[in-house]
């Protein structure tokens, strides 16, 4: 049963190199203003709905309706949705395909085969990832001023304010303390100090932080979910007052949204600080 | 003989407990240690040492334990050198209560929700084993238990494939690589009574293991109630390894090493391997458990993984032996 997916991963890898042997067509010409573009990835999704209106998008994966996964929820609403298939694909003719490049490698490489005009934005971790994946996009679909925009309006946010005093937080999740890139930089930009990159119970017990913070999917889920990576010394010594949400949409890919992340947390440490 | 093996057992099991009590985040001294337990008021060190190091080293001896001594029985039961929790469907079962109540979000609502539900997953895996396999002898048994393995594995993986989201499958798949850290003293409370119940039962089939190398009518016909001690093994196994594969997630190969590491120092008598292979379990559990707070990847290793890398090899090597040695 363990050894399963770690098999079909590497049937599929097989699949893909099989796949790039063979003589590719090349690609057919991207236009210079795409009017129906199709997103095959959650994470493009939100890059596409913050740089497109909705008459210029073919449809964005059902995920990004999800308010659990996305932060483009709105946006994605007024659009039509796909499920990430080539079929899916070749019914819609876009003009211009947007997806990454881990997910669905067979299909990423059947589409290279059929032409299709595909753009794969690598995996953004950190603030330069998201500017430069927010830039390529924005100059792809000719939209190069809007690019400029959201990427500014990020960068205000993550500007690092400091608080009346230093405060500590740990990132608490279900395998300990954790660091994720984004998560540091959202909680820097709220002018927190992250403590304790990794280890249990024990470690958190050593480094003891003011607050610990955690990625949440659902507003409302807060306060179930945390019973899952509760220890009774950690409920002891970090009541429900000293812990910190994050949304799971802004964390859960590299976007402009981890600004808005961070002006939250800002907002909310503020309030805990005065109250 | 087996007196001074028993004897070599235990101290390096009190060893390798204390060990496991100084080791963690930093280690402490022997002195550290005493002197935070007996100061009267609570510091960090007390507390680290009581509240979270304790449990986890309890809770790894128990489950190293009844791992090595279910072991032990099933291979004498079965007269098989292949047997081990895991055939009879127990683990598989547990596993799958477990991933329902992670998969339903059940564990989200109430913390002790996963150990709950893969204790009745063990009990209902092991307990349909049983009744499937009651017409037939020990053949039977082993096959029934191999079908409810198999499908109690296929609805873990339909699980996995239907998972709601991807964190659900990611958590899914860390739950079943098995794992000591963080537990509590809820863990241990939850987990002991069943474990100890489930170790007495099977301590009571000694007798008939001896007399079950023999074959199964002359064990009959020695006086020995063949049906009973099938029973014992398979409930004891059921709550035993049920409840601890529900506190620390699958773990492999413990029950299936165990009696073969002490089997040739207890000259082959099942019977007698029962005491030495419950330790020899729980000092595999509570070394593999130091190995994985020491060894340092930047991320831990889980006590499952880590005990599978090492028991895998280990099983190669018994089924090359194994037929090398049969006649």
């Amino acid at each position: 049963m363990k050894i399963r997916p770690a098999l079909l991963a590497s049937l599929s890898l097989l699949i893909v190199q099989g796949g790039c042997g063979v003589a590719m067509p090349a690609s057919s010409a991207v236009p210079a203003r795409p009017t129906r573009v199709m997103s095959l990835n959650q994470c493009t999704d939100q890059l596409v709905l913050a740089l497109l209106p909705p008459e210029r998008i073919a449809s964005v994966t059902w995920l990004s309706r999800d308010p659990r996964y996305s932060a483009q929820v709105v946006a994605a609403r007024r659009v039509p949705e796909n499920r990430g298939s080539v079929e899916e694909v070749a019914r819609t003719r876009p003009d211009l395909i947007i997806t990454d490049t881990f997910s669905n490698p067979t299909g990423r490489a059947m589409l290279r085969r059929l032409g299709y005009p595909v753009i794969e934005l690598g995996d953004s971790s950190d603030v330069a990832g998201i500017r430069r994946n927010v830039q390529t996009l924005a100059q792809a679909l000719g939209e190069d001023d809007r690019g400029r925009a959201l990427i500014a309006r990020m960068d205000r946010q993550l500007a690092p304010v400091k608080l009346p005093r230093p405060v500590t937080v740990s990132a608490w999740g279900r395998d300990g303390m954790g660091d994720s890139p984004l998560l540091t930089t959202i909680v820097d930009a709220a002018g927190l100090t992250l403590v304790g990159k990794q280890g249990g119970v024990e470690a958190l017990l050593r480094t003891k932080p003011d607050y610990l913070i955690r990625g949440v999917a659902d507003p409302r889920e807060g306060s179930l979910g945390d019973n899952v990576s509760s220890h009774p010394l950690v409920r002891r010594f970090w009541p429900a007052g000293k812990r910190l949400t994050v949304a799971q949409s802004a964390t859960i890919c590299g976007t402009p949204a981890i600004g808005d992340a961070a002006v939250k947390l800002r907002r909310a440490v503020m309030a805990n600080l005065t109250s | 003989m087996t007196n001074r093996l028993l004897l070599i057992l235990v101290v390096v099991f009190i060893l390798l407990s204390g060990a496991s009590l100084l080791a963690g985040s930093t280690w402490m001294t022997p002195a550290q240690a005493i002197r935070a337990i007996a100061a009267p008021q609570d510091s960090l060190d007390r507390l680290i040492l009581i509240e979270v190091r304790m449990p986890r080293v309890l809770l790894a001896i128990l489950v190293g334990g009844i791992l090595g001594l279910s072991g032990a029985v099933l291979q004498g039961l079965l007269r098989n050198p292949l047997a081990e929790p895991g055939l009879l469907g127990v683990s598989s079962g547990a596993s799958l209560g477990a991933v329902i109540a992670i998969y339903y979000g059940f564990s989200a609502s109430f913390g002790l929700a996963t150990p709950l539900f893969a204790l009745v997953g063990a009990l209902l895996t092991a307990g349909v084993a049983f009744a499937l396999s009651r017409m037939g002898g020990t053949l039977s048994l082993i096959l029934a238990g191999v079908a409810m393995s198999s499908i109690a594995g296929a609805g873990v993986s339909l699980a996995l494939n239907l998972a709601p989201n991807p964190f659900a499958a990611y958590e899914i798949m860390t739950w079943l690589m098995g794992s000591l850290s963080d537990r509590s003293w809820d863990h241990v409370a939850l987990a002991a009574p069943f474990i100890l119940v489930g170790a007495g039962l099977l301590a009571l089939t000694a007798r008939a293991l001896d007399a079950l190398t023999l074959g199964e009518a002359q064990a009959e016909s020695l006086g020995v109630q063949v049906g009973r001690a099938r029973l014992f093994a398979l409930l004891g196994t059921a709550l035993g390894v049920g409840a601890a594969t529900a506190v620390t997630g699958a773990i492999g190969f413990v029950g299936l090493i165990a009696p073969h590491i002490v089997r040739p120092l207890v000259g082959h008598r099942p019977g007698a391997t029962l005491l030495p292979a419950t330790i020899a379990g729980a000092l595999i559990v509570l070394a593999a458990d130091l190995a994985t707070r020491l060894l340092n990847f930047g991320t831990e290793i889980r006590l499952g993984v880590f005990v599978s890398i090492i028991g895998a090899p280990f099983f190669l090597w018994l089924v090359l032996h194994v037929r090398r040695t049969a006649p």
